[in-house]
């Protein structure tokens, strides 16, 4: 099946981006953000973490 | 099932770093994308030499971390971010360990990661697909751990950038 990108790029280019809650409710905003960071999203910063290879 | 597209470079490294080590040791590292697509992968952030690596387990300590921030920080500045981690499993398991399903719970609980309670988990090993990489969405409902197989496309980064940055990838 052949696709127009560019047709398809402008279509969607301004559809809005939405977050989703634990339920999958689909929102206009990020749930897990109480408003006290910058954006909608913020920035992540990483943890330390272990991670494993079997029931370990 | 939901679709990721990697650049192929990104593919390319991942799959150096965990299966050109000549050892079994677990190894691993973080996947960025753009901000304004959660469904691609365009860069990958290797951990360091600092990381403590053995065959049953591979730990980000905290001065690895150090180092993946910084990567992380220069990132941010272009519009990017992190979407979730790649590990190798050197046993062949082609799903995500008990383990890790804690390290997963651990993640999504923390307010240090904005990832709107998508986590991908990416796993290089040797198994029956063609591709040797598994990916899984990971997301919270309540207090559970919930797992969901994604599939995994590859792409040159250049031909991403053209076609894909700011559309969700999925619609397609």
């Amino acid at each position: 099946m052949q696709q127009d990108l560019n047709r398809l790029r402008s279509k969607l280019k301004n559809e809005q981006k939405v977050g989703v809650d634990r339920n999958g409710t689909l929102s206009t905003s990020d749930p897990g953000n109480d408003g006290s960071r910058p954006s909608a999203n913020g920035n992540t910063t990483v943890e330390p973490k272990r991670f494993f290879h079997g029931t370990v | 099932m939901d679709k990721y597209i990697f650049t192929l470079e990104v593919i390319a490294e991942m799959l150096g770093e965990c299966l050109g080590s000549g050892n079994d040791d677990e190894n691993g590292g973080v996947l960025a994308g753009p901000k304004s697509n959660p469904y691609l992968v365009t860069n990958i952030i290797p951990s360091s030499s600092y990381a403590e690596r053995a065959p049953a387990t591979y730990f980000q300590n905290e001065q690895d971390v150090n180092f993946i921030n910084g990567e992380l920080r220069r990132l941010q500045a272009m519009g990017k971010d992190f979407i979730g981690y790649y590990h190798r499993h050197p046993s062949g398991l082609d799903r995500l360990s008990q383990g890790d399903l804690g390290t997963c719970h651990d993640i999504l609980t923390s307010p240090n990661y904005a990832i709107n309670n998508r986590l991908l988990m990416v796993i290089v090993t040797k198994g029956r697909a063609k591709m040797p990489i598994y990916g899984y969405n990971v997301s919270l409902t309540g207090e559970q751990v919930m797992v969901k197989s994604v599939k995994i496309k590859a792409m040159p980064g250049k031909c991403i950038k053209a076609c894909f940055e700011g559309i969700d990838i999925n619609h397609i």
